[in-house]
């Protein structure tokens, strides 16, 4: 099992999009993922889940992540979180 | 069955909160989606491998409801609100919830109706609590996704078809709901429960269809043969109209009408010209419940707040705490955005029986307003008392009518103090220095701005009187009306003096006759200065319209021109001539 504290940087924070985003990423594991906030743990691959954490930019997460493919789960959920859910670049395109 | 109208088809008359501007009038459709009492249904699942099966056969259906929702949305708006329906698309395709309701009908052989509806409301009452305004308000969208699942569920079909155009009545409408309905069909919204930024709402004011809230249960009251009129300016809800009623909201209707399209879109903008001034829109208004929300009107705030209606209402002498009371009520609802209360201006064509002579030969020139005021010291200090304790909760400006000269302001403003310190005296909180105004609209009071402008805090122009006293007319006389023109070069030369005079001395300066809200009339004080009008609430979006159209500078130019003309006629059509260049479907006379 691997742990790791992570913020959220983006604009809105873990808004539906953003959630639902997050979620496709952790979907693609077979790694159990679970992710804490506030004394609320909730299943990351599940967008209703995620939402529940009503995560603001500035506010830490910690993912738990246990299962064959935890690093890299935890390599592309980390990527997806640090640049900030590609948004910026969307609206270049 | 047919049950009876608790309106028994007589005209009865509400007031609401508009929440998007527009008159409609039309037979009510009640809008009753969700008829069914959950605990009323069995809740034991014989088979829940079948329940499974039912369950994902609804959870289909509504994935198809809001793709369909989506694309309705998407055709008007773009994607300005494909978030909220693909919110709840996601929820649905969310596995891990999904099998939560599967498990549980499993586990617990329980209905998938009670079971979704458990889970939910779970979900939804989770949501709810939360302080983040966006997060919170996503209850809302699991709550709608609740009652689709619950529909889909038992069979039922929501009936978004209209048989006819009609208002749709609700205790409350969901985005999905508001954009399902019927294009064509659909004339107003009105509904129990919402307010001015729910999504329900925006869509409403997005696709131009006029809606109220009511706040009183009328979706329990009405009856499906009762007819409706609800005016989206101003918040009124008209039950059963009598044909007088009808013909003048027709009229009105078609007043709307027959201005821009744009126009109705232009109400919940802001008053910016061209060139990026922003320009203060206030309302007149009669009646404390005129208000009943702080952007009633899509406006900045109250510009004039007539007493009068007040003192008529209590046998013409309220006391001091009633008084209280009603100002304070509207002075909350506006905060922060400022509340202009005008001291009672009684007399001449307000005449209030019990106090003096009944009759005077010329009643304008007579005992009124301020005159009457300063000599009723009692009368005024009781208002003012209540004027500077409401002051506490908000932005007030006291305004003072009829002045003529400094001695009044003076005397007000001993009478100000004296309030003051009577409250003082009683332990009553006030608030002290609150800004004090005068009406401009005695020659007196126009030619001597400069020097009154270092007495006062702010000027509000009042065109009606100003013009009938600057051109000795009586308007109510048949035979001389036709020279009532406030148009006319000296009455103008005196307006501008007034807003010169504001500006040197830097105070504020507004105008709240009827004057202001003409579109001519605005492109030529926009044109000498003027940056504030204050007018009746259903002019606001017209002058919105027109100031959305405007660039100061070429006012600047126009009024150039203006000032050289020596007739009211020239002036008029010059300045006409102007507006209906830059805006040439505008109906600007009523």
């Amino acid at each position: 099992m691997i742990q790791e504290h992570i913020k959220i940087t983006n604009k809105h924070g873990l808004h539906a999009r953003p959630a639902a985003h997050l979620v496709k990423v952790a979907g693609q594991f077979e790694s159990e993922i679970k992710i804490l906030k506030d004394g609320l743990e909730v299943n990351g691959k599940s967008i209703m889940g995620v939402m529940m954490l009503a995560a603001e930019p500035g506010s830490e997460i910690v993912l738990h992540i246990e299962g064959c493919d935890e690093q890299e789960a935890l390599l592309a959920i980390k990527e997806l979180i640090t640049k900030n859910f590609y948004e910026d670049e969307k609206q270049i395109s | 069955m047919k049950t009876k109208s608790k309106f028994h088809k007589k005209q009865v008359i509400l007031e609401g909160m508009p929440t998007s501007p527009g008159i409609a009038m039309g037979p009510v459709y009640i809008f009753n989606p969700y008829p069914i009492n959950i605990s009323e249904l069995e809740s034991e699942a014989k088979d829940p491998r079948q329940e499974i099966l039912l369950f994902d056969r609804a959870r289909r259906r509504v994935l198809e409801q809001l793709k369909f929702a989506q694309e309705n949305s998407e055709a008007s708006y773009g994607d300005k609100f494909s978030d909220i329906f693909e919110t709840q698309q996601a929820f649905l395709n969310d596995q891990v919830l999904m099998d939560e309701i599967k498990k549980a009908i499993q586990e617990k052989a329980q209905s998938a109706v009670h079971v979704v509806a458990e889970i939910l409301a779970q979900k939804s009452d989770y949501f709810i609590n939360l302080e983040n305004t966006y997060f919170r308000e996503r209850a809302f969208d699991i709550i709608d996704l609740k009652q689709k699942l619950i529909l889909a569920l038992v069979g039922i079909n929501i009936d978004y078809q209209l048989s006819r155009p009609s208002i749709v009545l609700a205790e409350s409408l969901s985005p999905s709901d508001t954009v399902h309905f019927n294009r064509k069909f659909i004339l107003g919204f009105l509904t129990d429960k919402g307010g001015k930024t729910a999504h329900a709402t925006i869509l409403a004011r997005g696709l131009r269809i006029p809606a109220v809230v009511n706040r009183i249960n009328l979706s329990k009251l009405v009856n499906r043969n009762d007819f409706l009129i609800i005016d989206g300016f101003k918040g009124t809800i008209i039950i059963n109209p009598t044909d007088e009623t009808l013909e003048k909201y027709q009229r009105l209707q078609q007043h709307y009408q027959n201005l821009d399209n744009d126009l109705i879109e232009a109400a919940g903008q802001k008053a910016v010209t061209l060139d990026g001034q922003e320009i203060q829109l206030l309302v007149n208004i009669e009646l404390p419940n005129e208000v009943d929300d702080n952007k009633n009107y899509f406006a900045d705030g109250i510009g004039l707040f007539r007493t009068e209606n007040i003192f008529l209402q209590h046998n013409y002498e309220p006391d001091e705490e009633t008084q209280f009371q009603i100002y304070t009520k509207i002075v909350k609802k506006n905060a922060p955005d400022p509340v202009v209360i005008r001291t009672i201006d009684i007399g001449g064509d307000k005449m209030i029986e019990g106090f003096g002579p009944q009759r005077e030969l010329n009643p304008y020139l007579g005992w009124r307003a301020i005159r009457f005021c300063l000599d009723r010291p009692e009368i005024f200090k009781t208002q003012l008392r209540a004027i500077l304790r409401a002051s506490v909760s908000g932005n007030v400006i006291i305004l003072i009518p009829m002045v003529s000269s400094l001695e009044e302001i003076t005397q007000t403003r001993s009478l100000i103090e004296e309030a003051g310190n009577e409250l003082k005296a009683k332990g009553i909180a006030y608030k002290e220095n609150v800004p004090l105004g005068i009406m401009i609209e005695t020659p007196a009071a126009a030619i001597y701005a400069d020097t009154f402008a270092r007495h006062v805090d702010y000027f509000s122009i009042g065109t009606n009187d100003l013009t009938q006293y600057v051109l000795a007319i009586d308007r109510t006389n048949d035979r001389v009306a036709r020279y009532y023109n406030s148009f006319n070069p000296a009455v103008l030369l005196l307006m501008h003096k007034t807003i010169q005079a504001a500006q040197k001395r830097n105070i504020a300066v507004s105008i709240c006759g009827e004057f202001g809200a003409l579109p001519e009339a605005i492109a030529t004080l926009l044109g000498m200065g003027l940056r504030s009008f204050s007018m009746s609430p259903q002019f606001i979006p017209r002058a919105k319209k027109v100031i959305r159209s405007l660039d100061t500078r070429k006012c600047v130019d126009l009024f150039k021109v203006v000032k050289k003309l020596n007739t009211s006629k020239q002036v008029e059509q010059k300045c006409r001539e102007f507006v209906r260049a830059l805006i040439p479907d505008l109906n600007s006379r009523d």
